[in-house]
């Protein structure tokens, strides 16, 4: 499938990644998984920036999903979880154009202590909706042909982008922005690595 | 010891009993999950929001146990007894009660679908009504098998005009959305395009659709190719007049045969002249012909989309596979009314048409030629393919 699930700008702190401004479709979920899901594509989303070095693209594949990260020189950041199938070069032409106009929309001065509700930057549902279809963005790619694709660095799973003696079973555990039922729902999806399984 | 079962069967008789308040609440349900907690909180484990239903998973497996044990004690009684519980519509309601819950949690008991299929016999479960609940089944398990044969048996007992066919087909589309490969949903869909009315054209828009989307899902593409020789089958063309603001309705096989060097067709009749060199055309009808153009401008249509995914996504096998077998529907159709009454006569006759392209002097064939010499330059295995399904005769090399 090709698709794109969610959108998030973070600004990259000292110590940590701040959420600026978000958005996801998450249709293809079934109903009660919604809510987990996005809990856990913001959680990895924020983790991956965190991990990720200034100036340095890259794409974490995880699962059927695909983490596109991209944070600029002045620690502004971009993601986009993508299906697997969706092409690199374009998520991370959608990302350099989605931070740019971030840039030209909202000053720096509010990067490190803004968020979501202080930030008024409404167009990220728009554009995830109008870029599901990657053709869509063809005129956008041919016009930054500059993006080198040998400079995206392939991660195959979360795990790799992780500091060493970090493991993702502890993050997940330790986290405070995952729910309970969220935390739940990560140990079955472990146990039984599928969808279609009951327990 | 006892006690304890006691309790539990207590308690699992109090979830079924909440999950049936909740089917006779709430007529448009419309999603099934089970959701992941490990601990009972003390609360109701069933969740209703917004016509979706939960239930939590540490209690799945105990409710089924239960559901299971009553449904399969009922199966060990006598013929008579059974009988007499299906003629009482109280006793049948209470084993409906069962089978929803069994057969939401685990929808492969064929046991169960029969013991559903005896009460809508007896009149004891309403047609509409059972085709919301396996609508439901699909939306936790979208490769039911059961869940979709008994939708079709089901429908046998119901007029084809009384069958909400753009709904049948948009059940399939949302199965094939969640689950990848889905043959059980896509041979549904083969069957509404025997049984229903003629849906091709909303489905030849769907169908690109789905597959501008599900790019590896082979089995969308194989729909296609279905659907395609079905059009043709039925002699199916859109209307002749497209209006004077639209783009020509044969634009994809202009591009086509001007892609493979013969330029200047702009009319109808002219790319029948290309495709169909030696033919005496008034011999077939002019729907004939109509819907020969029209069945090629999709094939054509498609080898370009492919081309054209390639371009965006890479390689990959379904763009190479759908290529050619739009390629092969033009070849054999070129063969096929050519050759005359005979091989139209019989679609399934490839092996004729292959005799028929082996004898073929391609010298005589421009269109023919044409594919052959630019096809040929696609590689060897390419060539290999064409030699072992289009009967070209490239040398080996």
């Amino acid at each position: 499938m090709v698709k794109l699930f969610a959108l998030s700008i973070f600004h990259k702190g000292a110590s940590e990644a701040r959420l600026l401004k978000t958005a996801s479709d998450l249709q293809s979920f079934s109903f009660f998984q919604r809510g987990t899901v996005n809990e856990f594509m913001t959680f990895a989303s924020k983790t991956i920036v965190e991990r990720t070095q200034p100036a340095l693209r890259q794409s974490v594949k995880q699962d059927a999903y695909m983490c596109h990260v991209y944070v600029r020189a002045d620690n502004l950041a971009g993601v986009l979880i993508a299906d697997h199938e969706y092409p690199h070069r374009v998520a991370h032409t959608l990302i350099t154009k989605i931070l740019d106009d971030f840039t030209a929309k909202v000053s720096a001065d509010q990067w490190p202590n803004g968020t979501e509700a202080t930030i008024s930057f409404d167009v990220l549902p728009a554009f995830l909706a109008r870029y599901q279809n990657p053709v869509e963005a063809d005129p956008l790619t041919k016009m930054q042909n500059d993006l080198d694709e040998t400079k995206i660095i392939l991660k195959n799973t979360i795990e790799a982008v992780l500091e060493r003696g970090e493991k993702l079973d502890d993050m997940v555990s330790k986290s405070e922005k995952l729910s309970l039922q969220s935390k739940a729902f990560y140990k079955t999806a472990k146990k039984t690595n599928s969808c279609c399984s009951f327990t | 010891m006892e006690e304890e079962r006691n309790e539990k069967k207590v308690l699992c008789e109090k979830i079924i009993q909440d999950i049936n308040a909740v089917f006779l609440k709430d007529q448009d349900l419309a999603s099934f999950e089970i959701i992941p907690k490990e601990t009972n909180c003390n609360k109701s484990p069933v969740v209703h929001v917004e016509h979706n239903l939960g239930l939590e998973s540490w209690c799945a497996q105990h409710v089924y146990d239960h559901a299971h044990r009553t449904l399969i004690s009922h199966r060990r009684q006598s013929s008579q007894q059974q009988l007499r519980t299906l003629q009482q519509q109280q006793q049948s309601d209470i084993l409906a009660k069962y089978l929803n819950v069994a057969l939401l949690i685990n929808p492969d008991v064929t046991t169960f679908w029969h013991i559903r299929r005896q009460l809508v016999q007896k009149n004891r479960l309403s047609i509409n009504k059972e085709l919301q609940f396996s609508a439901l089944v699909l939306s936790i398990k979208p490769k039911s098998n059961e869940a979709f044969a008994y939708r079709r048996w089901l429908y046998s007992f119901q007029s084809a005009d009384a069958i909400d066919w753009p709904n049948e087909i948009g059940i399939c589309e949302r199965a094939a959305d969640r689950c990848a490969s889905n043959y059980h949903a896509w041979s549904h869909r083969q069957w509404i395009l025997q049984s229903g009315p003629c849906l091709l054209q909303s489905e030849l828009l769907r169908t690109e659709k789905f597959m501008r989307k599900h790019i590896s899902d082979y089995s969308c593409y194989h729909y296609r190719q279905v659907l395609l020789g079905r059009a043709y089958e039925l002699c199916f063309a859109l209307p002749t007049d497209p209006g004077p603001n639209c783009p020509s309705p044969l634009a994809s096989l202009q591009q086509l045969l001007t892609n493979y060097g013969l330029r200047g067709a702009d009319r109808a009749e002219d790319m029948l002249d290309l495709l169909l060199p030696g033919m005496d055309r008034s011999a077939v009808s002019s729907q004939r012909l109509r819907s020969f153009l029209y069945c090629c401008n999709v094939a054509a249509s498609d080898m370009r989309l492919c081309e054209e995914q390639k371009a965006m996504y890479g390689q990959r096998d379904c763009f190479e596979l759908h290529r050619r077998a739009a390629l092969k529907f033009i070849v054999e159709q070129c063969v096929r009314l050519e050759a005359g009454g005979l091989l139209a006569a019989h679609p399934a006759a490839t092996e004729d048409v292959h005799r028929h392209l082996r004898q073929l002097d391609f010298e005589t064939h421009p269109f023919l030629a044409a594919v052959r010499r630019e096809e040929s330059a696609l590689g060897a295995k390419h060539r290999r393919w064409c030699n072992l399904h289009l009967s070209f005769g490239y040398p080996a090399d």
